[in-house]
């Protein structure tokens, strides 16, 4: 298999009405691009190129796919039509939009509604961590409404962390790339494919032990929110699994956040999937479930107009 | 071994989706399961968890690579299933008349024979293909009251379908009552044959389509269609629906070698997809995109 990186298309590649502009990001099995639609609308475009099977260089635009490799190029080409099922099937204002589907240049390509903003990583990076609890409840809140539809639609996500989870300029998230997502029940063969990000993947994710399911995603929200308060990923799942040196939040945060917040982050990230909250709409309750007791120290906490960004 | 497999599992119009779909395979062993958690009782959607990951977890532990006794295997794991679940029940302190329930159909497959087991009334259809066989259907009679009085003769086939009593079932995993379990005798299969495993929320609402269907078209055409057609048929309050079907391959002596020499693990050297199947996977996903009002592009 082949370990250097494919060539991007070239700025300016016309494609299916699509004018590509540059490269975004590129990971293992994609490359997405800026690109702008006949009518100037900029979209975001995720090109299926897998690297360990594809070669294309310099002026390229058809990979070459040896035909050893056929098979594992087919076989993600599978798992990308799952993720172009899954995003197709939600339509939520905190899920990624899908605009196309379409096969040239012998791979295939999804577009996205692409929109102004940043991600939650680079915020938190802006704001070294310590973002502020009202915003912190209100943006969790609504990527909550996001994942509780992606649940509802029998997915997992298996992916969030902050990289993939984009807030708009009026600070209202986006769930981004379900390159990893599952469907809950689609239990098949040994996944090559697993995907996963240290410090917010779920334990379940390394030792296979325990079904996957909601609590995985759960998991993955605390490791998001956590990040947020201490500029950075919580120690990693599997380091826990031999010396869980993380720090409670309730231990952590204690005097600066409510403990409302505090113990619903520590409860989302607890080793056993049974005893985290089970589902979307439950962590949204244990968030928002203030009490006069709940409030944090001093008087700035003013009640917010909870949920959401519908 | 040479097969294909399509599956999807949808909610309907209920509020959370109580069935449970997998399937897991060695190199010379495929085991599916489907399972439907019982509506009306606590946690439905549990007993079927429990049942898939039973069924996987020992599946993971006796295939190396076959399993010695498929039809041994399959009893025991429903009944460690019952006994799991009314386990589950009586930890959570859940009243035995309330406690999670779910019906339960698996199959294996291995040495080009079938053997599957059931309790309930989710199906196995095995539907002969190209083969001798060709034109015979067989599927597992249900563990319902309804199918029971049609046996008996005091009901007509016409009147079952729409009987108010028709999701009824007299067998289940999980509850106060032991479960039948059924055991069907192995069957050996032939090239194209088709195996499809679907809970009452899909093959209800089908009839006969269901088969007719199956065989016209490719699987990862028909599967999503039938659901679609389940849907529809059945309305707003639809049933949570699952189906899963495997297309056997009979094994081709020109090809095995070259199988062999494949650089991918065996479990991932599945059926290549085709070209025809990229275009139909592509033209699936189009039809999904939903209106955009704001979208320019689309």
């Amino acid at each position: 298999m082949f370990s250097q990186n494919n060539q991007p298309l070239p700025a300016d590649y016309e494609l299916e009405g699509y004018r590509f502009e540059r490269q975004l990001s590129v990971g293992g099995f994609s490359i997405v691009y800026l690109a702008h639609d006949a009518a100037g609308t900029p979209v975001a475009i995720k090109e299926y190129m897998p690297n360990a099977v594809t070669l294309r260089g310099e002026g390229q635009v058809v990979p070459v796919i040896p035909s050893e490799f056929q098979a594992d190029f087919n076989h993600g080409l599978k798992l990308f039509f799952e993720e172009g099922r899954a995003l197709t099937g939600l339509d939520h204002p905190n899920v990624v939009r899908v605009l196309n589907f379409f096969r040239a240049n012998e791979t295939v390509y999804l577009v996205m509604r692409f929109e102004t903003g940043q991600t939650l990583r680079d915020h938190i990076r802006g704001h070294r961590g310590r973002l502020a609890e009202p915003f912190m409840r209100k943006m969790f809140t609504g990527a909550l409404d996001g994942l509780g539809e992606v649940h509802g639609c029998g997915l997992l996500h298996l992916d969030i962390k902050p990289a993939n989870i984009w807030l708009r300029t009026d600070g209202s998230p986006v769930l981004l790339d379900f390159g990893a997502a599952r469907y809950a029940v689609d239990i098949g063969p040994p996944e090559p494919r697993a995907m996963y990000t240290p410090g917010y993947a779920a334990p379940e994710q390394y030792h296979g032990k325990f079904t996957l399911g909601p609590w995985t995603d759960i998991y993955a929200i605390g490791a998001c929110m956590y990040a947020a308060l201490a500029g950075g990923a919580p120690q990693a799942a599997d380091e826990r699994m031999v010396d869980d040196q993380l720090l409670p939040a309730r231990q952590r945060w204690g005097s600066q956040y409510s403990p409302r917040l505090l113990a619903t982050i520590d409860e989302c990230l607890r080793m056993e999937p049974t005893r985290r909250p089970q589902h979307a709409r439950a962590l949204q309750a244990s968030l928002n479930s203030d009490t006069d007791a709940d409030k944090p120290p001093g008087s700035w906490f003013s009640r917010l107009g909870l949920p959401g960004f519908k | 071994m040479n097969y294909t497999i399509a599956q999807e599992s949808r909610i309907g119009g209920r509020e959370i989706n109580q069935d449970r779909v997998a399937w897991l395979a060695t190199a010379d062993a495929v085991l599916m399961v489907v399972a439907d958690g019982m509506g009306g009782h606590l946690q439905g959607e549990v007993a079927a968890q429990i049942a898939v990951d039973t069924f996987i977890e020992r599946f993971r532990s006796e295939a190396k690579t076959l399993l010695p006794d498929p039809a041994g295997f399959l009893a025991t794991t429903l009944n460690l299933v019952h006994q799991t679940i009314v386990r589950y029940a009586t930890a959570c302190r859940i009243p035995s008349h309330a406690a999670p329930r779910t019906t339960c159909i698996a199959c294996v497959v291995q040495n080009g024979q079938a053997s599957w087991a059931h309790a309930g009334d989710s199906r196995l259809y095995l539907i002969h293909g190209r083969g001798p066989g060709s034109g015979g259907v067989v599927r597992t009679r249900d563990h319902s009251l309804v199918q029971r009085m049609v046996d008996e003769g005091t009901l007509s086939r016409a009147a079952a379908a729409n009987h108010p009593m028709r999701n009824r079932v007299f067998s289940c995993l999980g509850g106060d009552v032991a479960p039948h379990i059924e055991v069907s005798p192995p069957v050996a299969l032939e090239d194209g044959d088709l195996i499809a495993l679907c809970t009452d929320g899909a093959w209800s609402p089908l009839g006969e389509s269901l088969v007719s269907e199956l065989r016209r078209s490719p699987l990862v055409a028909s599967v999503p269609k039938l659901l679609d057609a389940a849907e529809n048929a059945a309305g707003l309050r639809a049933d949570n629906l699952s189906l899963l079907v495997m297309r056997w391959e009979a094994p081709d002596p020109d090809t095995a070698t070259r199988d062999m020499q494949l650089a991918v693990p065996p479990e991932r050297a599945l059926a290549p997809i085709s070209d025809e199947e990229i275009d139909l996977a592509v033209a699936e996903i189009r039809r999904r995109i939903p209106f955009d009002p704001n979208g320019a592009s689309s």
